[in-house]
């Protein structure tokens, strides 16, 4: 269990995180969504324990990780966002040099490395030297360097950000795969879709403060406000003027011959578009209930 | 103090790839016997262009030469040794070098100590080999009486020590910059202000760069100066050691 | 000592400088061609510095040009 309480950072006098709470259930892939420059890296550095703050609490399985910084290091594994390495060292020298700081057991260093770069598809490149790895490589073997001493929690940073298409998924599949082994992961993102993919629960932060902490499901849930995606050709003033005018028309929103219509009650909305559609002089393309989004909900919330 | 091994094999690794060692080795091997060379060659060189009153200047006795090449070894080595360990800490703060080491929950004190002792003991071991040869070739080469090897190695632990001092100096400043120029250009003055306050009365006997002084005498060494010598200035590289630990502690290295 | 030395002998003495100059140049060209990006100067300046500046050409290009991460 991880429980953030009331939480504060301040560089000088720019508030990066204005009091933020949230707690994470063990072994849930907790997604912790946010714009560029919400405070989401200030998040991670802080619950790693690598940078300090001014207020609140941080409590690790009921541990406080200001005063047992060291025994939680232990439990945690981190990805930070741009993992550097010392780039003239293969993979084995240093997932062994991070095996020695680690205090793992001497006699197994060398069956855990052979296991991790089983396990992130480096084994073809144990050769060669980091600094020439790919982005995709770097950030795999980051991973192997953060699973190293068999972690509780995982921080992963923005895991996918730089990554080219075939490398995201490698990294999405990996972290599926880690749900089996009862990780708790605490995976920060800005890309909706892979927090949809892998994630039980999902805190959306934006200017150093949490707009909302919800389970997936329940979110979905929630939010459920079906829009129905109208694509149509013809003059589109007459029916925008008639769809002002109704009651159960939320909003509608337009993109060329797009149209959106959110509306209250989808259930009734079913059988009364095509009724409105039907009195003007359109030709109707394509018509189709969508399902919210993460998307949607995201920024939502972030532009409160 | 497994972090002091994994840091110590890490600086193996690094000195040996990024050809640390050999700048170093070029440093203090190759003065030592490239300095008497010219020495030598030098009246040679010049023998039409002076007066031939002048050539008595230009011969040297073996305990000139190896003065000649403390000189060097003082002024080139220590631009040799800042240039290639300025960056000793600061390129990991500044590159995020540290970030999964500290997350491993490495130690500070294996960190700085497996540095200081590495770069410690790879500048005796060179100093000792290039007063070595330095000694070899200056009594092969020049007439008068002969230099022992005892008294230049004796000389050459004592420059060990004031290394010893310039690499925990190192340590402190590239602790508190994330650029490892601004480190070395700190020291590197410092090293030029130090022979300046060595001729205020009553500090000399305090400075590390009493060390290079005593050195010079060779021979005539008096052990009981240079003991006390050895002393503070290995008391300094403590206490500038000890800071560094201390700042490591609170860095952020991220 | 020296007025009888030959011009032979000291080249023979000479020798041992000669050699570890020559090894570093070697490494430091070996190095510069090996190396896909070099800092602050053309690849060609440097081997120019590395080759015409005798001892500390070399040095200079190994601490300072080459690229620290590789």
């Amino acid at each position: 269990m991880l429980q953030v309480k009331n939480l504060v950072k301040n560089y000088g006098s720019v508030m990066v995180l204005k009091g933020i709470n949230f707690s994470i259930g063990a072994g849930t892939v907790f997604g912790f969504l946010g714009p560029n420059g919400a405070g989401k890296s200030t998040t991670m550095n802080v619950l790693t324990g690598l940078i300090d703050f001014q207020d609140g609490q941080v409590l690790i399985d009921g541990l406080d990780l200001r005063k047992n910084k060291d025994a939680l290091r232990q439990r945690i594994g981190y990805l930070p966002e741009n993992p550097v390495y010392y780039g003239y060292m293969n993979a084995p020298e240093y997932l062994r040099m991070i095996g020695d700081l680690s205090c793992y057991p001497q006699k197994e260093i060398s069956k855990r490395i052979d296991e991790l770069l089983e396990l992130v598809q480096l084994t073809d490149v144990t050769r060669r030297r980091i600094g020439k790895y790919s982005r995709g490589m770097k950030q795999r073997l980051g991973l192997a360097v953060a699973l190293f001493n068999h972690p509780q929690y995982l921080f992963l940073d923005e895991p996918t950000s730089a990554l080219d298409p075939q490398g995201r998924m490698d990294m999405l599949n990996l972290v599926e795969q880690l749900k089996n082994l009862e990780i708790t992961v605490f995976l920060s993102t800005h890309i909706l879709a892979d927090v949809e993919r892998v994630c039980d629960r999902v805190s959306i932060l934006h200017q150093g403060e949490i707009r909302l902490t919800e389970d997936m499901n329940e979110l979905r849930q929630k939010f459920i406000q079906p829009i129905f995606d109208l694509e149509v050709t013809g003059q589109l003033d007459a029916i925008l003027t008639k769809f002002s005018g109704l009651d159960w028309v939320q909003d509608v929103k337009v993109e060329d011959s797009q149209l959106s219509v959110y509306v209250s009650d989808p259930e009734m909305a079913k059988y009364k578009l095509p009724e409105v559609i039907a009195d003007f002089n359109l030709g109707l393309v394509s018509y189709k209930i969508r399902q919210i989004t993460l998307e949607d909900i995201f920024v939502r919330m972030v532009k409160i | 103090m497994r972090t002091f091994k994994a840091y110590f094999k890490k600086e193996i690794i690094e000195s040996w790839r990024q050809y640390r060692y050999l700048v170093l080795a070029v440093g203090f091997i190759f003065f030592a016997i490239a300095d008497p060379l010219m020495l030598k060659i030098l009246p040679t060189i010049l023998k039409n262009q002076i007066p031939a009153e002048m050539m008595q200047f230009m011969q040297f006795d073996p305990v000139q030469a190896v003065a000649n090449y403390m000189k060097d070894i003082y002024q080139l080595g220590n631009l040799f040794v800042i240039l290639s360990l300025m960056g000793i800490i600061s390129d990991e703060i500044g590159q995020e070098k540290l970030v999964f080491p500290y997350s491993k929950g490495s130690k500070s004190e294996g960190i700085v100590l497996a540095k200081s002792i590495h770069y410690s003991l790879t500048l005796l071991f060179l100093i000792l080999v290039g007063f070595i040869l330095n000694t070899y070739y200056v009594n092969l080469l020049f007439e008068g009486v002969i230099v022992g090897y005892a008294d230049t190695l004796r000389s050459g632990l004592l420059f060990a020590i004031y290394y010893i001092f310039t690499i925990s100096l190192l340590l402190l400043f590239s602790s508190f910059t994330r650029k490892g120029l601004v480190a070395g250009m700190i020291v590197l003055l410092f090293n030029y202000i130090e022979p300046v306050l060595y001729n205020i009365k009553g500090l000399a006997d305090w400075l590390p760069y009493n060390l290079v002084r005593q050195a010079n005498m060779l021979g005539d060494l008096n052990m009981s100066i240079a003991w006390k010598s050895i002393l503070t200035t290995l008391l300094y590289a403590i206490i500038l050691q000890a800071l560094t630990i201390w700042r490591m502690k609170r860095v952020e290295v991220i | 000592m020296f007025a009888d030395m030959s011009v032979m002998e000291i080249i023979q003495l000479l020798l041992p400088v000669l050699v570890i100059q020559l090894i570093l140049m070697i490494t430091a060209l070996f190095v510069l061609v090996k190396a896909e990006k070099v800092r602050f100067l053309p690849k060609w300046v440097w081997a120019v510095i590395i080759v015409l500046g005798e001892i500390l050409g070399p040095i200079i290009f190994l601490t300072v040009g080459r690229e620290k991460d590789v």
